[in-house]
């Protein structure tokens, strides 16, 4: 395994891993739903705690490469790009889904 | 001027993005399916309450394998099976981590950390009589007007 692609996998689990971490804190305490990081401002778009794991941890990670110039940094962003930009779509299709038969698609995600 | 974002992406990257999407888009696809009523219950059951069902089990393991097996064939796809894998590495480990938390796999597992009482001490059934000794009811501290010094 070459180390661009080590650490392309080290950045898709730890975006894997805030996604994990924020979908179980609520399932662990369902009072927290109602929170602003649990907003669903669409029912056909995934919710802000994907947006923020999917979405905010590729792109801090690429930020932080580039201020602090180190390509280790930017290929783990590019490894969390690749799990947040097929989650979030795959999440988005799947929803879009659910909501053109008239379901709800929290219910099912949270299954 | 024409925006084309996915050609500002290295071809590498493009690649691993595709395979990340076949990686998705099965995974989603499944869950689709499994809300027909023609979808075997097999693949719905679970092998333990901590794990995800076997159609998700099955659906985040047999991409990246498959993608390899066709990598080994047709070099041209390596690039896609490292996104595939990229994609379904994660995402299983987060689905294992959230049904691990779940009310059904943590039963007998207080908030704080702290073992609850197994379910099965409520569910025995007593061999010498009671488990715990019958409630006495408080002794009554209302005092009669007909006894006493101030009747």
């Amino acid at each position: 395994m070459d180390s661009s692609y080590k650490y392309m996998l080290i950045g898709a689990f730890a975006t894997g891993a805030v996604d994990a971490g924020l979908d179980a804190y609520k399932t662990i305490n369902p009072a927290v739903a109602g929170n602003v990081i649990y907003t669903v401002v669409n029912p056909a778009l995934p919710a802000l705690n994907c947006w923020i794991a999917d979405a905010g941890v590729p792109l801090a990670l690429y930020a932080l490469g580039k201020v602090t110039k180190k390509k280790m940094l930017i290929d783990m962003a590019k490894g969390g790009a690749v799990y947040g930009v097929s989650e979030l779509l795959g999440q988005t299709v799947y929803r879009v889904a659910l909501v053109a038969q008239g379901q709800t698609p929290s219910y099912r995600i949270a299954r | 001027m024409k925006l084309n974002i996915f050609k500002m992406i290295d071809p590498a990257m493009q690649k691993m993005l595709l395979g990340g999407l076949v990686g998705s888009l099965s995974y989603y696809a499944d869950l689709v399916l499994a809300e027909q009523a023609f979808y075997p219950a097999e693949l719905k059951a679970r092998l333990a309450p901590q794990l995800p069902r076997n159609d998700e089990l099955l659906t985040s393991i047999a991409p990246p394998a498959i993608m390899y097996m066709l990598a080994k064939k047709k070099p041209k796809l390596k690039e896609m099976a490292k996104g595939t894998m990229l994609y379904s590495g994660p995402h299983l480990m987060q689905r294992i981590v959230v049904n691990a938390v779940t009310p059904v796999a943590t039963a007998g597992f207080r908030m704080n950390g702290s073992r609850a009482m197994p379910v099965q001490v409520f569910s025995q059934t007593p061999t010498n009589g009671r488990i715990y000794p019958p409630a006495t009811p408080a002794p009554s501290t209302v005092i009669s007007a007909s006894t006493g010094k101030y009747r």
